[in-house]
């Protein structure tokens, strides 16, 4: 059963990372995500909500808050 | 472009100064039907003749046969004798397909075997965004569409920690060959590799010799042609041959540049000027932003791969804290 809402993201980034992270903490820019933090991310993502993101996606402005992040998650499960 | 005649007559008295300082009487080269490994082979054979050079193929259960017969091609053009050391056995011993199956099953489900392939892909905009690679992965179950998926951290490094057993193995092999002849290994890394990080850290990375590590794939093809490579391996696409993928290219799998454009953006990473940059764009078709990008993408993988490529740690008596 793929995962409805977008509330996990931010909690699970927390546990990242020691910096304080609110809905638009810059997570590229800041480094609070290296690469690898970035690969487990999107997997999770997919795990959760049952889909593939098309690589197209895969770009800094889908990434770079938690915010955009949420949007992106809902954006693809409307589709 | 490069003055192709005189990069080789240097590096090939490179090698034959080297082989001699070294007090050993040749070399060993590892072929694997490549261009890299094919001009290494081409330098040794003008440094010291073919007598004095043994080549050897190290291929596994997942090894192209077409680069078999490519390796064979070049040998037959420099006049070498192939030795060929299979390595499937080793790597079957130290879990390493079995740890592939584990991850792909984990992937893709119970079914999945081998015959499916599997295609490693790093997915990373370098052009336009700054966004890290990410790793992708896909198969092909006969009669269905592509599957893709992405991996976790921990799967990609599981992977990736069995797979490099391919290179460790294969330069213990060279080593091995190498002291029963007294001979020294060559390394076979061009720039783009050694400075991007694309290689295994004591596996392809380990050698006592290597005439091309500042010459980016452009320039090594350059050579290719002066010393004779068959133009067939000097054109085709340059490819992993890890994976069991046909044509899995090393662009999908890391570089995410076509070497055409690779290449003229490396040549400007010590010293990226506004002018080199303008130049650039112009050339590539691009907006100075894209060029930027790309440069500092590129800066990035460098750092990203410290650990792949730098020296080991020495203690140094004079940098103790007393």
């Amino acid at each position: 059963m793929a995962e409805q809402g977008t509330a996990w993201i931010l909690p699970y980034i927390a546990r990242m990372t020691e910096a304080e992270l609110g809905d638009h903490t810059q997570l590229l820019v800041e480094g609070i995500l290296d690469s690898m933090d970035v690969q487990d991310l999107i997997a999770e993502i997919e795990a959760r909500h049952g889909m593939y993101i098309p690589d197209l996606e895969l770009e800094d402005s889908n990434f770079e808050t938690v915010d955009a992040i949420s949007r992106l998650v809902v954006r693809l499960t409307d589709d | 472009m490069i003055d192709a005649r005189h990069e080789i007559d240097a590096r090939s008295e490179f090698i034959a100064d080297s082989v001699n300082a070294l007090r050993r009487k040749g070399v060993v080269v590892g072929v694997s039907g490549g261009i890299d490994s094919s001009v290494t082979l081409g330098l040794a054979v003008e440094a010291l003749g073919p007598s004095r050079v043994t080549a050897i193929a190290l291929p596994e259960e997942e090894s192209s046969r077409e680069s078999h017969d490519d390796a064979l091609e070049v040998c037959r053009a420099f006049g070498v004798e192939l030795e060929v050391e299979n390595i499937g056995e080793a790597l079957q011993a130290l879990g390493v397909y079995a740890e592939r199956d584990t991850v792909a099953r984990e992937l893709f489900g119970p079914d999945w075997n081998p015959s499916w392939g599997m295609r490693v892909l790093l997915k990373q905009d370098l052009r336009r965004s700054r966004m890290p690679g990410v790793y992708r992965v896909e198969v092909s179950p006969p009669g269905e569409k592509v599957r893709r998926t992405g991996l976790r951290s921990d799967q990609y490094q599981r992977l990736f920690a069995a797979y490099n057993h391919k290179q460790r193995i294969r330069t213990a092999v060279l080593y091995r060959w190498a002291e029963q002849l007294r001979y020294a290994v060559l390394g076979t890394s061009n720039r783009n590799e050694t400075f991007l990080g694309f290689f295994v850290r004591q596996g392809d990375g380990a050698w006592d010799i290597c005439p091309i590590t500042d010459l980016l794939k452009s320039d090594v093809r350059e050579l290719a042609s002066e010393l004779g490579v068959p133009e067939t391996l000097i054109n085709k696409e340059t490819t992993t041959d890890t994976f069991p993928a046909e044509n899995h290219s090393q662009v999908e799998f890391f570089y995410g540049l076509d070497f055409d454009v690779l290449d003229p953006l490396m040549r400007s990473l010590g010293s990226p000027t506004v002018d080199a940059i303008q130049e650039l764009a112009k050339n590539l078709s691009w907006t100075e932003d894209e060029v930027s990008c790309a440069i500092e993408n590129l800066l990035m993988r460098h750092e990203a791969t410290r650990w792949t490529w730098s020296d080991p740690i020495r203690f140094e008596p004079d940098s103790a804290i007393r």
